[in-house]
């Protein structure tokens, strides 16, 4: 019997533990994936500005060198695009946006600064197109420092809360 | 222009369809059979009236395709639609087509233009895009092959092509015309063995260059300088492409006089257009009086309307200026 509830107590602390950990990692992965739109965004402004490649290939040229969910969004866009099925670009951003959100970490805030951008991308002159970029990399990098700051604050104490909410539990339950 | 699954008149839905917003498509699929085989323009201007033209003819475009001669029940273009459809045309990449924009048209596949109207942007003095962007016109142009059959033994003589001026009022084929002239002196035919062209296609009319590439059929011989000023395409061609016979489009500023001259000297044969009813009436044109006074010109086809688009009117021998046709061809 004892071997029993030492068993089962060890499992609460584990998936208590385990739960901290995930609600610890969502801040780190939000402040990974604000990184990777940064690349994203100037790899793409490098593509429209300096070379002027067509947006469909520019943004499938970029979702290339990207990683994880943001990779995922980007190709979901370019593809939209290559099918032609939204009637301007912004439709496409906002339809593979809607699809990918709920797989990203990023905050409904942050959602809503990419949501903004999709309706400028690609739809004026590279004079243009380069300052909105110049806002779309300042709007990150706070939101990233923002998220940074938020992981400092919040990862430990989730981690902790974790195990120490798993040890309380499997002690009262004792 | 061989895309499959299209009867040739209808050759045109393929390109054009795609480049329209969903509500627009559908409104130009609609468009009766008859009068989309023979289509020549479609207008389409933000709060006005969608319009085609069609063999000389013009109608407004009701909601489902339907043709009307008055615009109560024709469908209004929106703001929205015009933005969709500017996205589109430019793939999405406004950014991209700065220098059609410039120009005030853009090149589809296939080699269709469509010309765009709006407000021109100035930087010092000189027009630097557009913007506000509210009247398209969607040109179908068709390539007629064969249509330089009835002239071509006019122009050549042996292995020998002769200097060659197009005189034609808009819209009576002289591009299609000079474009089957390319084809024509690059392939070869029976008793010509083809030769080098070079082609100067300042407004993308002649070889309908998408990116470069031609989607009209030139000739194998034939090389395309797309989008290029004509005087300095002459020049460029004459320096690294040697060829045999230069063709361009509608001549008429004084550097265009030099650098024919200069084409001339080189020994390469040149064939070009201008805008105009008969040599009487190129005479009263400063340029083009100059250039006839010259007589560089070893033969000068006219072209006009009176056996119907296209009818080959005149053909002069450049230095008798005697018409070497008994009547109009066609």
């Amino acid at each position: 019997m004892a071997f029993i509830k030492i068993l089962s107590s060890l499992m609460i602390v584990v998936c208590c533990s385990f739960l901290g950990l995930q609600a610890a990692n969502a801040y780190a992965l939000r402040v990974k994936e604000l990184r990777m739109l940064r690349i994203a965004f100037a790899h793409l402004e490098s593509e429209i500005i300096n070379y002027a490649t067509f947006l469909p290939e520019a943004v499938e040229r970029v979702a290339a060198l990207l990683q994880g969910a943001v990779k995922e969004f980007f190709y979901d866009f370019s593809r939209g695009l290559q099918k032609r099925s939204g009637d301007t670009a912004a439709e496409a951003w906002e339809k593979a946006l809607k699809s990918w959100e709920k797989h990203l970490y990023i905050t409904a805030e942050d959602a809503q600064i990419l949501l903004t951008f999709g309706k400028v991308l690609g739809a004026s002159d590279r004079e243009s197109q380069q300052r909105y970029f110049q806002i779309i990399q300042g709007q990150l990098r706070n939101q990233e420092q923002r998220a940074e700051e938020a992981c400092l604050k919040y990862r430990n104490m989730y981690r902790n809360l974790g195990v120490l909410s798993g040890l309380a539990l499997a002690i009262i339950l004792l | 222009m061989g895309y499959s699954g299209w009867p040739s008149g209808l050759a045109w839905k393929q390109v054009i369809l795609d480049a329209l917003p969903e509500n627009i498509k559908r409104i130009v699929d609609g468009i009766p059979r008859d009068v989309a085989e023979s289509l020549e323009e479609i207008r389409i201007r933000e709060g006005r009236p969608m319009v085609i033209h069609s063999r000389g003819k013009s109608y407004y475009l009701g909601p489902d395709g339907g043709l009307w001669l008055s615009p109560e029940k024709a469908y209004y273009v929106t703001h929205r639609d015009v933005q969709s459809i500017l996205q589109r045309i430019s793939n999405y990449s406004i950014y991209a087509v700065e220098e059609e924009l410039r120009n005030g048209y853009i090149t589809l596949k296939g080699g269709y233009r469509v010309g765009l109207a709006g407000k021109a942007v100035l930087e010092e003095g000189k027009i630097k895009t557009l913007k506000y962007i509210n009247s398209f016109n969607i040109r179908i142009s068709r390539e007629i092959i064969g249509a330089a059959d009835k002239v071509i033994r006019y122009i050549v003589s042996g292995a020998q092509v002769y200097h060659t001026l197009v005189l034609s009022p808009p819209q009576m084929g002289k591009t299609t015309l000079i474009r089957d002239i390319a084809r024509q002196l690059s392939d070869g035919f029976p008793g010509f063995r083809g030769v080098k062209v070079g082609i100067v296609d300042e407004r993308s009319e002649i070889a309908g260059c998408f990116q470069g590439v031609p989607q009209n059929n030139v000739g194998l011989q034939t090389d395309v300088l797309d989008a290029c000023p004509k005087a300095e395409g002459i020049m460029m061609l004459i320096r690294s492409m040697s060829p045999a016979v230069i063709i361009t489009d509608e001549i008429g500023k004084a550097e265009d006089v030099e650098a024919i001259e200069e084409a001339l000297n080189a020994g390469i044969k040149i064939i070009t257009t201008a805008h105009s009813s008969d040599i009487g009436d190129a005479r009263r044109r400063p340029i083009l009086s100059k250039i006839l006074d010259k007589k560089i010109f070893q033969r000068i086809i006219v072209l006009g309307g009176s056996l119907g688009v296209g009818t080959v009117e005149k053909i002069y021998d450049g230095h008798t200026l005697n018409n070497l046709l008994d009547r109009p061809i066609r």
